[in-house]
């Protein structure tokens, strides 16, 4: 008879999960406390395979994007460096060097936590005990063990026989996965597109694991029945987007982190338990009846032909000079550009980079154009001509005589990587005009492939050197403060600045300082609004908002108080000038640290340019011209914030400082004839489906005397635009909102819109065969959705201005499209003119 | 805090089962995510997602019910009618009184449970509850389920116990007023100020506002061990713990850590926790999951000397200065449940813990905490997990529970029996206890025995006795039924395999054995020639250390099942396979495929679809290299047992397993093909 061995090598014995490394030297447990900023700076050395390699105890957290997640004061948090971390150290110098590190891994991704559940990262480690060299009694995952002093780390390419116990457990694991599991994806023709890229698949090859060794009949009897409700559901075709073959799914965690944990979706978790667990939406319902906003995170994330996507829509390249090629998927994953992007993700959306052939003198963009497209130079070489409208010409004298405006000029190239980048990322219009110096191949991407490539650390870092230095530019370009400088002294300043300044991301709702804090920086928008609150005895007296170009935070730093608010600005100036001129070095004791007079914190998105005080007072210091504008400035502010406005409040509580283009019915002059509605659907028609399909409410919130119609407002930092998973919702010529057609009706931007101003659809060019939840067995034909927002009825953009009809249509002359100061200063004359009257 | 698992036992009272409308609603009202609902409802067995039956009959499949005849009836029970359900079981804990079967009635609070029933009864019971005539349940505390000799009660007709929790508070008030006294010579506090000592020094928190020099002197009379003369003053704590230490008193749930050990290594973290942290709360966890097939002690010991485990909860909370204890039980013991939480009530009262426990003189609250199910529960970190409002899945460590459990806090799990033990220790010495041994080992335990035994049942022996006399001596099993001779023997419920009746050289003693010096030191003692090439297995010595070297599975846990002669080991170990498939967390790859892999091998084995010569070159030895991957790079202790039942049948019992090939050289018929979905 066939006899197993038992005690394998006599190593291992059955004892409790302690581990060689749970013990300090003096023998007490070492409890695992969250990793502080000290531990940066500690250095732990081990051996990976007889190798050495020294690693910092703790690396920075990153997020799904790749970057360090910081807080406000630019701190990183820390996270424990594992034995994965510091073979990545040891074997990736440059791109595509990941495939050296010998440690296979199928559940873990950089940017998620650790679960350590497909066991294939498993290596064998040794350590001390008792004073000598003792093993561990299992194979530890490398995703997950934090790196040690002192500790050897065997992988599975080591020789002997620890290599071979890892080689032996990672290859029967693949095995038993494989034999399970590896299938190809449920729709034919996106399986044999998918196939080359099925990680599951890869694995095999890597560790020589032979699918069918498992696969025998008398080691396949079906799995007992989970109980009703419980446990892996089979084929799920129920989403208009994706399709879910459970039966494909390896339970490695990456959906449920990714939906949960990297996109805060909340949808997805394991359900069931043991051999019969797998994935479930909400309380395991079909995805399609789920609160999935299908934003894809899943799919892409998905090492195997589990989560796969349905065939959408093809992308029509947009019409932009130079002779316009989509580039395939497969071309895109040979390109080292495109190394690492998952290819799941360029396969789902062909079409999101185009290749266009230009010759010189062609025009790839113009300033002010809205964009939302970058992109990457392959070849050639590129004018980039902004005209700086703020900057005075430092020869007046000609430029007077021949109005010349003074212009920002750069030319780029392949070195260079990108151009275009800032209006793709930030939503807003083009900066510059872009033109062609030498015949060039640009490859043009859309805002989601751009975001994808982000999420790489080495290509981010060429995106955010070139995005950092522009960015500053156009900061500081429009910034009321720089205005109207002479050109000499703005490149002077821009030179001090960009030594100083650094760039920092803040969350919606987050708070940038209290009012009574010690002020420490200045602040300048880049990107968004930030919310300023001054309060007294306890009741929010005056709210202001500050949109891109402001400056805030200078009150506090020029150590001015309320009281301050009576003195005459050239009494502070003065003061001020006296101050720092006698300063000498220590500029910081020249004037008090002063307190922060209000609560700033984020209404949206921001993107913030920060100095530091010490940088501040030199810089007010160096330029007197900036100082004597800060003192107005913080004056100004001070005044006005002596007198509470309710107006105001109500501004910014409704959210109308973002509004570019606000459709509002004076309630003085509207009749309730609802021609608005009507002009809304003579334009957009019924559709097919015989619903009148209005892209505007003629009902919404009261501001003054004023509706404020359900109906897209243009928003200067878009909510909608965040997300979008085929980017299909961009600005069009006259910075409205356009959704194109290749549009997968998920929902997600009606969801992001927090004035409800974006409609689901039905969409008349697609429709779908789904399971008729009436007749089971039998299918239905239904509309696909798409999302429809106004566009200001001129989609294409044909026309030099917009005509809305909502507008137009009105014969009281009672409806008009206005940005959001400018309905805040009508309701103010209006009001005033009330009180007067 | 724990708000899932609440909540879900609340709306499945209210309901017979987890409405969807009422967990959309719960979790629109908390803002908890719908899948975070269903993640932790769908992995415990206890909750049903789905409006069950009014009558489930649930029969257990393992071990000793099983060899009771369980499958038969489980077979010839099906179709009782559209209103009862009819499931196999994991073990329910009544091993004793095999067959064990369990009645779930919706809207009851809690099931009952019928034991050595036929399935005629069964079916009457069921048929009784279905038109609402209630049938009293066979309850464990009208059974006498430990008939041998009992020591570990210190107070069996001497008062109302918490006798060793007085003498710890004295030793400690003692240390105390040594401590004023040393202060009242130095002058530094008032009379005011010593009495805020006198509070503060055992108090896990100070709250109120007082002068540096005294926090700081509550402070150190509180971590440092050696504060100002050594344990005299400070040190108390150690002098419980070397008692502990002296007893030898080991973990009883199996893995054998030295509890002193783990009781130290808790203290050290709370005292860190004490020196650095915001957070200086600390757990005791008194595991009473007790799934493991053939395992049914501590339900005996939460029934019947509650009292012991409150007491030992107390005085680990005492010494390690944690702050709560949680008693741990299995949903399927309410009689334990009630038990417990009637004596948790009484020493409340007696101010010996609770929100406000006078006599301790700090809060310590204690509680039972019903798991929600599962035999993954009985691991230790997957036990935290559940009581964390997750799923019970066992986490990768280290860290370990003591530094790193509940709440991310320092906390103390152990089996319900070495809790018990600690009030024997403390009142008669740890002397006394080590003493209790016999053969040169120290202690005593309790060991479940099931199967094929006169008298099966719960039985405390003195650790190092023979495993003879256990089974055959007259105070205890009382010898293997009809007669018959031992078969084979499970050591640790299905975890530690099959043993056959004689250890060989090479088949189940270590290699070399004759230079093993367990091997001569036991041949010594028990008399028989050092040079032997086997060994009867009832020679063997109950002890855990000398298991883990002689014998092949090293596991000398709780439960132990013995099989006469004429039994199919091959069936058996089928049986363990299944279990295990059952009871997998699914967490990790190895174990959630392993599983079911060797479990439909061991079934296609006993349907006899496999030939000899299939089995003898092809699956033997693939099923051994999936069993060594599985061992290996499984996350827990289930995935290491996974293989053993298997190969123990292969290794020590060929026979049984070629009686089940197509082509063997046993003209044994195949059994007929197991229910895959029992």
């Amino acid at each position: 008879m066939a006899v197993i061995q038992e005690r394998p090598e006599g190593l291992f014995v059955r004892d409790d999960d302690e581990g060689l490394f749970s013990r300090d030297v003096n023998g007490q447990l070492v409890r695992l406390d969250a990793p502080t900023q000290a531990d940066y700076e500690k250095l732990v050395t081990l051996q990976i395979d007889g190798q050495e390699v020294t690693v910092p105890l703790a690396e920075p957290l990153k997020d799904a994007n790749g970057n360090a997640v910081q807080d406000l004061e630019g701190r990183t948090t820390p996270r424990y460096t594992t034995i994965y971390d510091a073979a990545v150290k040891l074997y990736v110098h440059q791109e595509g060097d990941e495939a050296k590190i010998p440690i296979p891994t199928l559940c873990h991704l950089p940017h998620m936590k650790p679960v350590a559940v497909c066991r294939l990262c498993v290596v064998q480690i040794y350590g001390q005990k008792r004073g000598k060299r003792a093993a561990e009694r299992k194979l530890l995952p490398a995703c997950q063990h934090p790196v040690k002093n002192g500790m050897e780390v065997f992988t599975m390419n080591a020789p002997g026989p620890d290599g071979e116990r890892v080689r032996q457990s990672v290859k029967v694991v693949t095995e038993l996965l494989a034999g399970d599991h590896l299938k190809p994806a449920p729709v034919p023709e996106i399986a044999r597109e998918l196939s080359p890229y099925n990680e599951l698949a890869l694995m095999t090859e890597r560790t020589g694991a032979v699918v069918s060794r498992f696969q025998l009949d008398v080691l396949s009897r079906p799995a007992p029945t989970p109980p009703a409700g419980a446990g892996r559901r089979g084929l799920d075709a129920s989403s208009p987007v994706f399709t879910v073959d459970h039966s494909a799914c390896i339970l490695c965690d990456r959906c449920v982190r990714a939906c949960d944990d990297v996109m805060h979706n909340d949808v997805i978790g394991r359900t069931g338990k043991g051999n019969t667990a797998g994935i479930g939406f909400d309380l395991n319902v079909p995805m399609g009846e789920s609160t999935c906003v299908q934003c894809g995170e899943c799919m892409v994330s998905c090492p195997t032909s589990a989560i796969t996507f349905k065939p959408v829509a093809k992308v029509k390249p947009l019409r932009r000079a130079g002779r316009a090629e989509i580039i395939p998927a497969t071309e895109l994953l040979r390109d080292p550009i495109f190394a690492g992007v998952p290819p799941k993700f360029l396969l789902w959306q062909q079409g999101l980079v185009v290749r266009r052939q230009l010759r010189a003198g062609q025009t790839l963009c113009r300033q002010h154009e809205p964009g939302n497209t970058a992109f990457i130079i392959k070849s050639g070489k590129l004018l980039v001509e902004t005209v700086l409208t703020g900057v005075r010409a430092s020869s007046g004298l000609w430029s007077g005589m021949f109005g010349r405006t003074p212009r920002f000029r750069a030319e780029l190239t392949a070195a260079d990587f990108v151009a275009g980048e800032m209006a793709c990322l930030s939503g807003s219009p083009r900066s510059a005009d872009v033109t062609v110096l030498e015949n060039a191949e640009i490859w043009e991407v859309r805002r989601n492939v751009l975001d994808r490539l982000m999420r790489l650390p080495s290509r981010r870092l060429k995106f955010e050197s070139a995005y950092r230095d522009r960015s500053l530019d156009l900061v500081l370009r429009s910034s009321e403060l720089f205005a109207n400088l002479a050109e000499d002294d703005y490149k002077r300043i821009v030179d001090y600045v960009r030594e100083r300044v650094s760039f920092l991301r803040v969350s919606p709702g987050q708070v940038l300082f209290r009012q009574g804090e010690l002020a420490r920086d200045l602040y300048l928008v880049r990107l968004g609004h930030v919310r300023v609150g001054v309060q007294r005895y306890e009741n929010e007296v005056r709210v202001l908002t500050r949109g891109p170009g402001a400056i805030f935070g200078e009150i506090g730093l020029l150590a001015l108080t309320a009281k301050d608010a009576g003195k005459s600005v050239p009494q502070v100036d003065a003061a001020l000038a006296a101050a720092l001129a006698g300063a000498g070095e220590d500029l910081t004791r020249a004037i008090p640290t002063g307190a922060r007079t209000a609560t700033c914190s984020a209404l949206n998105y921001l993107e913030l340019a920060r100095l530091g005080r010490t940088d501040f007072l030199a810089m007010i210091r160096h330029f007197p011209v900036l100082r004597r504008r800060l003192v107005e400035q913080s004056l100004a502010t001070l005044r006005g914030n002596t007198e509470s406005d309710p107006v105001v409040a109500e501004y910014v509580e409704q959210g109308l400082y973002e509004g570019r283009s606000i459709l509002v019915l004076d309630m003085d002059l509207c009749t309730r004839c609802d021609e608005c509605t009507k002009g809304c659907i003579r334009e957009h028609g019924t559709e097919s489906h015989g619903l009148p399909i209005t892209r505007l409410l003629r009902d919404g919130r009261r501001f003054g005397d004023f509706l404020v119609a359900t109906s897209c407002r243009s928003c200067t930092d878009p909510h909608c635009m965040t997300g979008c998973p085929v980017d299909s919702i961009h600005r069009g010529k006259h910075l409205q909102i356009v959704i194109e057609d290749h549009c997968i009706g998920c929902g997600l931007c009606a969801e992001n819109c927090p004035y409800g101003n974006i409609f689901m659809v039905p969409n008349r060019r697609k429709s779908m065969q789904v399971p008729d939840p009436e007749t089971p067995g039998s299918t239905m034909r239904i509309a696909q959705l798409k999302a429809a927002t106004c566009d200001l009825c001129d989609a294409e953009g044909n026309r030099a201005t917009p005509e809305p009809q909502c507008v137009v249509s009105c014969p009281h002359e009672a409806a008009s499209r206005v940005t959001g100061p400018q309905l805040l200063e009508r309701v103010i004359k209006r009001r005033t003119e009330q009180f007067r009257g | 805090m724990t708000l899932v698992i609440p909540a879900l036992q609340r709306i499945q009272q209210q309901f017979g089962f987890l409405k969807p409308e009422a967990l959309r609603q719960f979790s629109e009202e908390t803002g908890v995510p719908l899948y975070r609902l269903h993640t932790v409802a769908s992995f415990f067995p206890h909750f049903q997602l789905r409006a069950p039956k009014p009558v489930t009959l649930r029969i257990c499949r393992d071990m000793a019910c099983q060899m009771a005849g369980s499958g038969a009836m489980l077979r010839e029970l099906q179709g009782l009618g559209s209103h009862v359900a009819v499931e196999g079981v994991s073990c329910l804990g009544r091993c004793d009184r095999a067959p064990a079967a369990c009645v779930a009635v919706t809207g009851a609070e809690h099931e009952y449970y019928y034991m050595r029933r036929s399935a005629a009864e069964l079916k009457q019971i069921t048929g009784d509850w279905l038109r609402g005539e209630p049938r009293p349940a066979d309850y464990d505390a009208d059974q006498l389920s430990s008939p041998a000799p009992s020591t570990i009660d210190p107070y069996l007709g001497k008062g109302p116990a918490y006798d060793a929790l007085r003498t710890a508070l004295a030793l400690r008030d003692a240390a105390i007023e040594r401590a004023i006294k040393l202060l009242a010579q130095r002058g530094v506090f008032g009379r005011d100020e010593l009495e805020v000592f006198r509070e503060g020094a055992v108090e896990s928190r100070i709250e109120r506002p007082m002068r540096k020099e005294l926090a700081e002197a509550i402070h150190f009379w509180q971590i440092e061990a050696d504060w100002t003369q050594g344990e005299e003053l400070s040190g108390w704590s150690e002098i419980l713990l070397r008692e502990l230490q002296e007893a030898d008193l080991r973990g009883m749930g199996g893995a054998g850590i030295p509890a002193t050990q783990k009781w130290r290594d808790v203290r050290d973290a709370v005292r860190t926790a004490f020196r650095t942290k915001d957070d200086t709360r600390a757990f005791i966890v008194v595991n009473g999951d007790e799934s493991e097939p053939g395992t049914f002690k501590d339900r005996e010991l939460l029934l019947r000397q509650p009292h012991l485990v409150v007491e030992g909860v107390i005085l680990a909370g005492l010494v390690t200065e944690a702050t709560e204890g949680f008693i741990f039980i299995r949903h399927e013991y309410p009689e334990q449940i009630a038990a417990c939480r009637a004596e948790i009530t009484r020493a409340e009262q007696m101010g010996f813990c609770g929100a406000k426990a006078s006599v301790l003189g700090r809060p310590f609250p204690v509680s039972v905490f019903v798991s929600p199910g599962g035999y993954i529960c009985g691991e230790q970190s997957a036990l935290i997990e559940a009581m964390s409002d997750r799923r019970g899945e066992p986490r990768n460590m280290p860290p370990k529970l003591e530094t790193n459990g509940l709440f991310d806090l320092p906390t103390l799990v152990s089996n319900v029996e070495t809790f018990a033990w600690v009030p024997f220790i403390l009142t008669n010495g740890g002397a006394a206890y080590a003493a209790a041994g016999v053969n040169g080992w120290h202690g005593r335990r309790i060991f479940s025995v099931s199967g094929d035994v006169h008298r099966p049942g719960v039985y405390e022996v003195p650790m190092g006795m023979t495993l003879r006399e256990l089974i055959c001596g007259e105070e205890y099993c009382q010898g293997i039924v009809d007669g018959r001779a031992l078969k084979a023997f499970a050591p640790s419920g299905p975890s530690g395999g099959f043993l056959p009746a004689k250890l060989k050289a090479g088949a189940g003693l270590p290699r070399d054995h004759v230079n093993n010096k367990a091997w001569q030191a036991l041949a010594s003692r028990r008399g028989i020639d050092p040079n032997a090439e086997e060994i009867d297995i009832l020679d063997l010595e109950l002890e855990l250390n000398l298991f883990r070297a002689l014998s092949p599975t090293q596991a000398l846990g709780a439960g132990l099942v013995v099989y006469a002669e004429g039994r199919d080991m091959a069936e058996q170990a089928v049986s363990s396979l299944e279990f295990f498939r059952n009871e997998s967390c699914g967490k990790c790859v190895p174990c959630r495929l392993g599983a079911q892999k060797i479990a439909s091998l061991g079934s296609s084995l006993v349907a006899g679809q496999i030939s000899a010569e299939r089995w003898e070159n092809e699956l033997v030895p693939l099923v051994s290299e999936m069993g060594k991957a599985i061992e290996m790079a499984s996350i827990c202790g289930l995935g290491r047992s996974v293989p053993v039942p298997l190969r123990t049948a292969i290794n020590y019992f060929g026979d049984d397993v070629a009686g089940h090939l197509s082509n063997g050289n046993s003209a044994k018929p195949p059994a007929t093909a197991r229910g895959e979905n029992e």
